[in-house]
């Protein structure tokens, strides 16, 4: 692909470094990278990727822009909410380089659709928000032998890594399978700094320019670990794993892998039965016992700032953090009662209804996709945020 | 010996540290300080998907700590 006058001008500041060079930049311009998951790191990846002049961007999202996607996903406006991630995202990265060509797949990815859908790519950028999509990009990768550029975050915590089968390891040789639902808590319970998908999705686009052009040193091998608050990081030297059951020696994993998502929420009139079992119940059936007057309480284990954008009247709030010193005395009368416990999407509530049936408290049960679900299936007076 | 033992993601939340300095005996395994230092915050389901690391290298459970030894507990994560 010859460089115009107009390309050697616009990427001048980046051509004349001799590592890049025309030559560089010719291979840029050839390139297709995919970015799987617009959000926090795949915003500032796509924007940097576009701006450094990668010819062909695949982008790869199911969602649409959320206001309480604003403060890190930096590709969005206000103007902008409600509407599809990749149409927009689309739209601001042409103003970016008119020439970059787009391939907009409204879709989340899956184990049964990434095999086909990233074949078309030489490279892909994994800042997707869930362990199925991670995983199916991870076994995708290794078995069409792509490089896979991968990022995290939580919190004031960010991760990156390249995975390149035959070089190093793959995401499966540090973590062999998911976590078991509602171990892991993600970003809309957790927490994230705006700034850090900034950091990391520029760390992924960065490693994905020096592949391309082949050179420096890819983090091929080493986990970055970096710890923004106290602005430390860490280098794990990761080996790969000879029994890794993708990219081992006798691999048994020869198509992607697909698990369930603890952190999806099924839409309204999409979610099937109401049930009430021992340990979980729907927030419907919570909502219906209340009205009834049943003896049930409902725990609310979320940080008082969400009560008070939304919340149950009859919530009895006690923070998570908060629960093992206040337990006994503001629940221990209720040892033998029924709790339903609430928090954001049923994660945290997860944990402490774990911690309660092993303090005393046997009859603790969850309530399945949290206040968010509450508010689609039971009552949408509640607000989402 | 003293080793410290540094804290990621989860594991912040659940000790309310970013790492502690502990005093421990000599010949024990990484697993072995686990138990020691989350006690009844232990959670076998947690465990099996965490990553260890000593001195920033990757390490099975059953890898020996040595006097100074900077163990690392780094649970999986995928916010994006």
């Amino acid at each position: 692909m010859m460089l115009t006058p107009g390309d050697m001008a616009r990427w001048s500041r980046q051509i004349r470094l001799p590592q890049i060079g025309a030559e560089g930049q010719e291979k840029l311009a050839a390139a297709r990278v995919a970015i799987v998951g617009l959000g926090g790191l795949g915003c500032p990846a796509a924007l940097y990727l576009a701006a450094a002049g990668v010819g062909t961007l695949g982008l790869i999202d199911d969602d649409v822009v959320d206001l309480n996607n604003l403060h890190r996903q930096v590709l969005y406006r206000e103007g902008d909410i409600g509407q599809p991630k990749v149409v927009v995202a689309g739209q601001r990265l042409r103003g970016f380089n008119s020439q970059l060509r787009l391939m907009e797949h409204a879709l989340r990815l899956t184990a049964a659709n990434a095999m086909y859908i990233l074949a078309d790519y030489d490279l892909v950028i994994d800042g997707s928000d869930n362990f199925p999509t991670r995983y199916a990009v991870n076994d995708a990768c290794v078995i069409l032998k792509k490089p896979n550029v991968y990022g995290s975050v939580l919190q004031f915590e960010g991760r990156a890594s390249v995975f390149v089968s035959g070089l190093g390891p793959c995401y499966r040789c540090l973590y062999p399978s998911p976590p078991p639902i509602g171990v892991i808590p993600g970003c809309a319970d957790a927490g994230v700094l705006g700034a850090l998908p900034g950091m990391i999705g520029s760390i992924q686009a960065g490693e994905a320019i020096k592949l391309i052009c082949g050179i420096g040193d890819p983090l091929i091998g080493r986990l970055l670990v970096l710890d923004m608050l106290a602005m430390t990081n860490e280098h794990i030297q990761i080996p790969r794993n000879p029994n890794c059951a993708v990219c081992g020696d006798h691999p048994t994993i020869t198509q992607p892998v697909e698990y369930a998502d603890s952190c999806i929420t099924p839409p309204a009139g999409l979610a099937g039965e109401d049930y009430d079992h021992e340990n979980r119940m729907t927030p419907r059936i919570a909502r219906r016992r209340l009205a009834a007057g049943e003896p049930l309480l409902v725990l609310d284990v979320r940080e008082p700032f969400e009560a008070a954008i939304a919340s149950i009247p009859q919530a009895k709030l006690i923070p998570l953090g908060d629960l093992p010193r206040r337990a006994d005395s503001e629940l221990g009368h209720l040892r033998e009662n029924e709790i339903a416990v609430l928090c954001h999407h049923g994660i945290r509530s997860a944990s402490a209804v774990e911690w309660l049936r092993s303090h005393g408290f046997k009859r603790a049960k969850n309530i399945d996709g949290g206040i968010d679900r509450w508010s689609l299936e039971a009552d949408s007076s509640i607000p989402r945020y | 010996m003293a080793i410290t033992v540094k804290f990621f993601a989860i594991y912040r939340d659940l000790m309310g540290r970013a790492e502690i300095a502990i005093e421990t005996s000599p010949g024990l395994k990484v697993a072995d300080i686990y138990t020691q230092v989350l006690g009844s915050k232990a959670r076998p389901e947690l465990r099996s998907v965490t990553m260890f690391a000593v001195n920033e290298q990757y390490v099975t459970a059953d890898t020996v700590v040595h006097d100074g030894d900077r163990v690392a507990f780094i649970p999986p994560v995928s916010g994006g």
